[in-house]
């Protein structure tokens, strides 16, 4: 049983491991690196530390132009090396989900989830973190 | 006792002092009969004997010893140095760098003990003999007295005080020996008091004994009750102990010469032994060893306060109060003073990095068969120790280079003319707000028609493409993969080529030149800033989007008209500037944005990036600022043309612009 930070992307639901994330940060203002992928939409200064954006929504492929009320960095630590901040469309709960869950239908992972979790009839993508923040091999 | 609380000091000063061994025993291969060097070399080795000892490293103390044992020998005359003797030496160092290395990496030595050498040392010597030697001194020394203490003992007995004297033998395998003997002392010293030692006082505390010593002391006490206090200390193995009545002593050196001139040898050695322990104890006073990474803290902190100080400058130009202004003046200036002192602070010579060449030449000149020799200047030039450690390894390739491309055969030499040994100068000198490092030497220098065979061969220029400058050319030797070697020798084939040299210096914030002339020689020119945290840029806008650009690399500003920006080659566009051609480009474009090309005056940046100049339009000149450098992280390692992000007085960020980048 784990925790799970859900959160919304368009009109999709998508969880993520709370062990992953430090702190969800409100919107503040971004300044854009040149020479990078599009999704990475630049740098924020996190109180002194510079940490890069990434604009999930781009990266999955759910595009959403505009940033709201509720939109949320959630910025996560990748295993002590570097701090990135993932834009999101609005935070909603954090859950444990169990094993009983996970469909195991969709097993198969696709790009970028590895599965769905059921809760309360809420469909849940569940992020594979390193596949969001690394390129794959066959797109280099 | 837990010790590792002491690794990373003893790790420090273990590096100084093989490093002082190194130094000293190239001095030392060159004047054999200098027996101050010898002296010098000897302490260094007792010293990290000592070092060792204490931190419970075995096997690394046995080998000093045994390395102490042979300098002892050569500084008493008993031994001549001879090359063989050096190479022996040597390699000692050698081994004891591997044990630091492994200390570093593990925390312990590691079981290595390198019987070999230690025999081959005691070789040397023809060990037995030497503890022969001792013995038979050990023999001669009972009872014998200078006549001060022999005063004290007639004194002691006419007052009803009885006179022992104690034979302490300490285990083999104490690790301590001067703190048992400390031990010893204090113990005895509850029950009466000493008036003589053998060895001395001072040569105990530098555990200048083998296992044995011997103290007289006068006390009330039986004997019986002094030698159980002595056995009750840990690691004593015995204690012999007897009564010393007046007439059994005798006054020193009445019956040998030798035994007389001995003791004066010995005191002077405690001289020299004291003065320096003076010097030691001088420079400690003055000097503190801090660990880098509070450093790194430090220089955060101040990185911070000039942010806030930036911002707190921009709110005092709203408030337009005299006082107000006042007070942000008094505080710049503090920042500012604050900011180089912790920059002082972190500067340290570039003899860190230097001084490990003489040594890796040696070696270099007899593996290669060739004959040079390395002249080294500027040594005390600082550098901010984050760049100094990343200097190693680029200097050393360009020095193997230099051995290995560069000079010529020594028979070669001599029939171009040129004295039979090549010269090697690596140097390094200040320049403004940077350090140059040089590393020239006077052999074949670049081939270019080689080089240009070769870039042709890569696919890397074509036939018809004549017209490229004999620099361009030479710049082909930074492209990766780029090698003109014909043979691959034991040097070449570690997969380093100049463009890792490259990469590491534009890493670091700098660049590198090659300068060559057929048959005189090369030099490679490095220019690096003097600090990698703080530095002053140029602010710009494109857009409403803020530049840095560092200062250091850049020429000058000026307007510039339209008309008079030239189209050359294919959309190429330049001006001239006092007769030299510049080439011109848009930050616009360059970062991405849409170009307002509609002014009828630009503003152009002109950075330099060695000797070659590029013109940078931007769209306004916001003013020169200390920034503080900060990394984009790992994540967005590696972007070109940006090198970093600074945040400004309002808390927003600013990219800073690599200006190596915007000249390519």
């Amino acid at each position: 049983m784990e925790q799970y930070l859900i959160f919304r992307l368009a009109d999709e639901y998508y969880g993520l491991l709370v062990s992953f994330i430090e702190n969800i940060e409100k919107m503040m203002p971004i300044t854009r690196v040149p020479n990078t992928k599009e999704y990475i939409k630049g740098v924020v200064n996190l109180r002194g530390e510079i940490v890069p954006v990434i604009d999930l929504r781009e990266k999955i492929g759910v595009r959403k132009e505009e940033f709201g009320e509720e939109t949320r960095i959630l910025i996560v630590n990748w295993k002590n090396e570097f701090k990135v901040g993932l834009i999101i469309d609005e935070v909603l709960d954090v859950v444990y989900l169990t094993k009983e869950d996970f469909d195991s239908a969709t097993r198969d992972r696709n790009e970028f989830t590895f599965s769905i979790a059921k809760y309360n009839d809420m469909l849940i993508n569940i992020i594979n973190l390193e596949d969001v923040l690394f390129e794959k091999v066959e797109e280099v | 006792m837990d010790m590792s609380q002491y690794l990373g000091m003893f790790i420090e000063e273990a590096k100084d002092h093989i490093q002082s061994l190194n130094d000293n025993m190239l001095k030392l291969e060159e004047n054999p009969e200098d027996l101050q060097l010898i002296n010098e070399i000897f302490r260094s080795a007792h010293t990290l004997k000592g070092m060792a000892g204490t931190m419970g490293f075995v096997n690394m103390q046995k080998l000093t010893h045994a390395m102490e044992n042979v300098l002892a020998a050569a500084r008493d005359g008993k031994l001549r140095i001879n090359s063989n003797i050096m190479d022996v030496l040597f390699k000692t160092v050698d081994a004891l760098e591997e044990y630091l290395d492994v200390i570093v990496a593990t925390g312990t030595e590691g079981s290595e003990q390198n019987l070999q050498l230690v025999n081959s040392l005691n070789g040397i010597l023809g060990r037995p003999q030497e503890e022969m030697v001792a013995s038979a001194k050990k023999a001669t020394a009972q009872l014998e007295y200078d006549e001060f203490v022999i005063r004290a003992i007639e004194r002691a007995y006419s007052q009803g005080f009885n006179v022992y004297k104690f034979d302490v033998e300490l285990d083999p395998n104490c690790l301590l020996k001067s703190a048992r003997a400390y031990l010893v002392f204090k113990a005895v010293e509850e029950l009466g008091e000493i008036i003589n030692s053998k060895p001395p006082v001072q040569d105990i505390e530098d555990e200048k004994f083998d296992f044995e010593f011997s103290i007289t002391i006068v006390s009330k006490e039986p004997l019986e009750k002094i030698r159980e206090r002595i056995l009750s200390i840990s690691e004593i193995r015995e204690a012999k102990g007897i009564e010393v009545k007046v007439g059994d002593v005798k006054v020193e050196g009445t019956q040998q010469e030798v035994s007389r001139t001995e003791e004066v040898q010995s005191t002077e050695a405690v001289k020299v032994v004291r003065e320096q322990k003076q010097e030691g104890l001088q420079r400690t006073s003055k000097t503190v060893r801090v660990d880098i990474e509070r450093l790194d803290v430090l220089m955060n902190l101040v990185s911070e306060l000039i942010i806030i100080k930036s911002r707190i400058e921009g709110f005092a130009k709203k408030y337009n109060d005299r006082q107000y202004e006042e007070s942000i003046e008094y505080l710049e200036r503090i920042t500012t003073s604050l900011h180089d002192a912790v920059m002082k602070v972190r500067m340290v010579p570039v003899e860190r990095v230097f001084s490990r060449f003489p040594r890796m030449m040696r070696d270099l000149a007899r593996e290669l068969g060739k004959e040079f020799e390395l002249v080294m200047s500027g040594e005390d030039t600082e550098v901010d120790r984050t760049i100094v450690d990343e200097l190693g390894d680029p200097l050393i390739h360009l020095l193997r280079n230099a051995a290995d491309h560069g000079i010529e055969e020594p028979e070669e030499r001599v029939k171009n003319g040129k004295p039979r040994s090549g010269l090697i100068k690596l140097s390094a000198y200040h320049d403004g707000n940077n350090v140059v490092i040089e590393v020239e030497d006077d052999g074949k220098g670049i081939d270019i028609e080689k080089v240009k065979k070769k870039a042709i061969e890569k696919g890397l220029l074509k036939e018809d493409q004549l017209d490229l400058s004999e620099q361009e050319i030479i710049d082909f030797l930074f492209l990766p993969s780029f090698s003109t070697k014909d043979k691959v020798t034991n040097l070449s084939g570690r997969g380093v080529g100049l463009d890792v040299v490259k990469t590491k210096i534009e890493q670091l914030g700098g660049m590198i030149e090659v300068k060559t002339e057929k048959g005189k020689g090369t030099k490679f020119v490095i220019r690096l800033p003097l600090t990698l945290a703080i530095i002053q840029a140029l602010l710009v806008t494109v857009k409403d989007e803020i530049y840095a650009i560092p200062i250091a690399s850049i020429k000058e500003i000026i307007d510039v008209a339209r008309d008079d920006i030239k189209v050359v080659q294919k959309g190429k566009e330049i001006i001239m500037l006092r007769n030299q051609v510049i080439p011109i480009k848009y930050l616009h474009k360059i970062v991405g944005l849409e170009a307002d090309l509609d002014k009828k005056k630009y503003t152009v940046v002109i950075v330099k990036r060695g000797e070659k100049l590029t013109g940078i339009v931007v769209d306004k000149l916001l003013g020169q600022q200390d920034i503080v450098i900060k990394s984009l992280g790992k994540y967005l390692e590696g972007i070109r043309l940006v090198s970093g992000a600074t945040i400004l007085g309002d808390g927003s960020v600013a990219m800073i612009l690599d200006p190596n980048m915007l000249s390519v």
